[in-house]
């Protein structure tokens, strides 16, 4: 029995080998999607089911939490709405005045498909999603990944029915960025492999940064086969800030603007039409 | 004619599925993400210790497979690490047989970093200090849990055919 277990032991050791080898090609890539279209029925009801569970045991325990959060967003709102009637405003005058300069008009519109959160890691080691949407619904790797609050992150690979979305925080993640009021531009970079969440780096030293400066895209791609990112999607705000005089740029932890552990439903943004 | 497949493997594949999507979709949502445990390695364990490499063999590569489905590492990675847990609780169990439910504990104990090893460079986990906690805590995690849940998954075991011939009370 142990020659045999160690037989198989081999045959099993070559063949993962010759998969690592050949991950991301095609007889792996079409074994991988036949075998997530099994999985992807059961996951979808299962995380639904989680999900409300959690849901309902959030609000027993929340209830004078929820209160005062219904009151905050009631001020809010009221807010908001006299900030959207000035921006409705300020956008018409600039409409105006580009075309008075012959500027082309640049009002970017999301192409959006919502999808749910069906999964997460399962090895807990990568800050990376499932979601029940994939290739069959017109996602492609690359594509960025929204919720309300803001960036959650990438599509890293997509299956017929399922995709990954590599979040903000995994340290594969990079996002070129800007701190809103400042304009500064700089990079921001997944950390939580490394102990934090986000860093964004090669901001210009001469810039005043502040706890609490939010910080969005700023809607540049590194190659042009890149989808693109839409600007100005929040992706956190300023914790600290570290400078030294010898450095020749500047580096804040953020926070994430998304509650990215608490996701159940995400919106990919699928073509940035301008 | 020897056979080269266990004889309930018709049940195995869908217990492990099972795992598997409850390792993905379950387990994350737990509170202490440090402390959360991998169904399927507890899973090749157990199933190691009751009935031997042979059939640990065959739970580490079905639930390796799954597991690569499942998770953003290349496929096969997890394969290894399975098969590695496999051979250290084969260890273990050969160095301490008849010493009790002692050997479950460290079988466990030693195979959550054996698992997880080779899947770190593939995840961006540096080889440093906080890594090193995760593993020493996971071990932790799994040493722990599998003497408590090996009675049961014995009994479990049990239902599919006889009793694993094994005896754990030392």
């Amino acid at each position: 029995m142990l020659r045999r277990a160690a037989v198989l032991t081999l045959v099993f050791l070559a063949s993962a080998l010759l998969t690592v080898a050949l991950s991301g090609r095609a007889p792996v890539r079409i074994g991988e999607d036949g075998l997530s279209r099994l999985l992807v029925p059961v996951q979808r009801p299962l995380a639904r089911g989680i999900g409300a569970v959690r849901d309902r045991i959030g609000r027993l325990e929340g209830y004078d939490a929820l209160l005062e959060e219904n009151r905050q967003l009631r001020e809010a709102v009221q807010v908001l709405t006299r900030e959207n009637a000035r921006l409705q405003a300020l956008e018409e005058e600039n409409r105006r005045l580009r075309r008075l300069l012959g500027l082309r008009a640049r009002e970017d519109s999301l192409v959006l498909v919502t999808a749910e959160v069906i999964g997460r890691d399962p090895e807990g080691l990568r800050q990376v999603i499932w979601i029940d949407r994939g290739e069959a619904d017109g996602l492609a790797p690359g594509m960025a990944v929204l919720h309300p609050d803001g960036l959650v992150g990438r599509i890293l690979s997509v299956q017929t029915h399922s995709a990954q979305v590599l979040l903000i925080i995994d340290v594969e993640s990079a996002v070129s960025a800007q701190v809103v009021g400042s304009q500064a531009p700089g990079l921001v970079e997944g950390r939580w492999q490394l102990g934090s969440r986000l860093r964004m780096r090669f901001i210009p030293k001469e810039v005043q940064l502040r706890t609490g400066d939010l910080v969005v895209t700023s809607g540049l791609v590194s190659s042009l086969e890149e989808p693109r990112m839409p600007p100005g999607i929040p992706i956190g705000r300023i914790l600290t800030v570290r400078g030294r005089d010898i450095d020749l740029y500047q580096e804040a932890e953020l926070i994430p603007a998304a509650d990215l552990d608490r996701l159940r439903f995400v919106q990919v943004v699928r073509e940035v039409r301008p | 004619m020897r056979r080269w497949l266990p004889a309930r493997w018709g049940l195995t594949l869908p217990v492990l599925a099972l795992l598997a999507v409850l390792q993905g979709t379950l387990i994350p949502t737990l509170p202490l993400p440090a402390l959360h445990p991998n169904l399927l390695l507890l899973a090749a364990v157990a199933r190691t210790l009751l009935r031997g490499p042979f059939e640990g063999v065959w739970w580490a590569f079905l639930g390796g497979v799954l597991l690569g489905v499942l998770d953003p590492l290349p496929q096969g990675i997890a394969v290894l690490g399975l098969l590695l847990a496999v051979w250290t609780t084969w260890l273990v169990d050969r160095i301490l047989l008849g010493q009790g439910a002692g050997v479950v504990a460290l079988a466990a104990l030693l195979a959550a970093p054996a698992f997880y090893l080779p899947l770190l460079p593939y995840a961006h986990l540096p080889l440093r200090e906080a890594t090193l906690r995760l593993l020493a805590l996971q071990a932790l995690v799994h040493g722990s849990l599998l003497p408590l849940l090996f009675p049961l998954i014995r009994r479990l075991d049990g239902l599919w055919g006889e009793i694993a011939p094994i005896d754990w009370t030392g």
